[in-house]
């Protein structure tokens, strides 16, 4: 069986042709060549393939390709600006050294990017909660809280929606 | 891990679906797919069709009248959460719906779907057992209304036909005024939740006229009777035996199906007694009591 599907993905639109047991971070990555996003634990676990849909952080192994039809999708790779200078919450993962191996970090950018539209001033304590299915093995997660932290206190200071670039 | 390969529709129309449930003998549900699609990726499922439900309009919304709240099967995880009605009418809801998974995870999984999958642990299904909430049911050979207290059998288990959907879920607003709490226990060494859940009737004296405690651990949701007793007209929490409060609900968990592994009892234990803890203060406040 193959269904023609047509989404936005980071700001530009996509069509092709999967077959439904296709799940979309496989379509991500290897039909389409967008591999910022990584499909580990396939259960919805560790959050390594989480990606924005309509806005929302979703897990992309646990949606199927042909589900993302009509929708917005944006991946790591669509949140630095146009001309690639990063987003200022990954200027602060790299400051607070809250980036290892890095095979985490497109699913705690985009999870944290998401809870903050939704819950703009967290303390620290509802920031891990959020970002309690991020499963990370190599930072012990600390530097990762203060980044968002960090990055949550320059938002406010210099208030501007979360998703614009600086 | 990849799922085997398996066709899939998208109806818009409840009738469709319940007709390809009826039609298709080895056809899913799929509507959050949280709980589902990890087992289609194991292979652990291996449906000839996949009945993707995420855009039957019947299934979404919420109803709040004089007499119950009603939920459609599509309520997102992330809505009793976050959603001020809920908070306001059903705050246990909210409670317990927070308690799962991730943020990730509840802006997908369904209010319908966690009910329906039946897991030993999910707190939903405790929060909607002690809420006495009514399901509403269809196939193509109509609807029903079963009581949640009545719907679940074992481990994954419920008396849901496999060619059924949930449309709703109606809770009755005439125990509002009691407190309410949900308290949970999780590890991956378990594999799966130990949650405790209770309610509280004070009367304006303080006094305790009514309570409830419901557990979910290896089995289904229990309905906890035998705990019961020792804590109505009592004036303070701690002058009830809680330890033994405690220890009646491991043990009665452990006649209902699946037994509790004696390493469990102590947690079942402890959140019984977190949540009744819980449950009297809240429904100290919302009487205005002062201790």
């Amino acid at each position: 069986m193959s269904i023609d599907i047509t989404f936005d993905l980071n700001e530009e639109p996509v069509s092709l042709a999967v077959e439904p047991r296709e799940l979309l971070g496989h379509v991500l990555r290897e039909r389409l060549g967008v591999r910022g996003t990584h499909v580990a634990c396939g259960q919805g676990i560790c959050g390594a393939c989480t990606v924005l849909i309509n806005g929302e952080a979703m897990r992309s192994c646990l949606l199927l390709g042909v589900q993302a039809n009509g929708c917005q999708i944006r991946t790591i790779s669509g949140v630095a600006d146009v001309a690639g200078s990063p987003h200022p919450l990954q200027e602060a993962l790299k400051d607070t050294g809250a980036v290892q191996c890095g095979y985490c970090t497109a699913g705690i950018v985009l999870s944290a990017l998401s809870y903050l539209e939704e819950c703009p001033a967290p303390s620290r304590t509802e920031i891990e909660h959020a970002l309690s299915g991020n499963i990370c093995r190599c930072t012990g997660y600390t530097a990762i809280v203060d980044a968002i932290e960090r990055y949550v206190a320059q938002s406010w200071s210099a208030p501007q929606h979360i998703l614009e670039t600086p | 891990m990849r799922p085997a390969a398996f066709g899939y529709l998208a109806p818009t129309k409840l009738n469709d679906v319940l007709a390809l449930l009826d039609g298709v003998s080895e056809s899913v549900i799929l509507a959050g797919g949280q709980s589902i699609v990890p087992l289609l990726n194991q292979r652990k499922m291996r449906p000839a069709l996949v009945v993707d439900i995420n855009q039957v309009e019947e299934l979404g919304g919420m109803t709040v009248t004089e007499q119950s709240v009603q939920f459609g099967a599509l309520t997102r995880h992330r809505t009793l959460e976050l959603n001020s009605s809920v908070a306001s009418h059903l705050p246990v809801l909210a409670e317990a719906a927070g308690l799962i998974g991730d943020p990730s995870i509840r802006r997908r999984g369904t209010l319908g779907g966690s009910l329906a999958h039946a897991q030993p642990g999910a707190e939903l299904p405790v929060a909607v057992v002690l809420l006495d909430g009514r399901l509403e049911i269809a196939s193509t050979r109509g609807v029903r209304t079963v009581r949640a207290r009545e719907f679940y059998q074992e481990p994954f288990g419920s008396i849901l036909e496999r060619d059924e959907v949930i449309l709703a879920v109606r809770i009755d607003r005439s125990s509002e005024r009691r407190g309410y709490a949900v308290r949970e226990f999780s590890s991956h060494r378990h594999g799966h939740n130990i949650v405790g859940a209770a309610a509280i009737r004070l009367d304006s004296g303080g006094f305790c006229t009514h309570a409830t405690v419901v557990i979910g651990c290896a089995g289904r949701p229990t309905l906890v009777e035998g705990a019961v007793p020792s804590v109505i007209g009592a004036r303070n929490l701690d002058d009830c035996d809680l330890q033994a409060i405690g220890e009646l609900a491991a043990g009665e968990h452990a006649s209902a199906v699946t037994p509790v592994r004696s390493e469990d009892r102590p947690l079942v234990a402890m959140v019984v007694i977190a949540a009744l803890q819980a449950a009297w203060q809240r429904s100290t406040q919302i009487m205005g009591i002062r201790s």
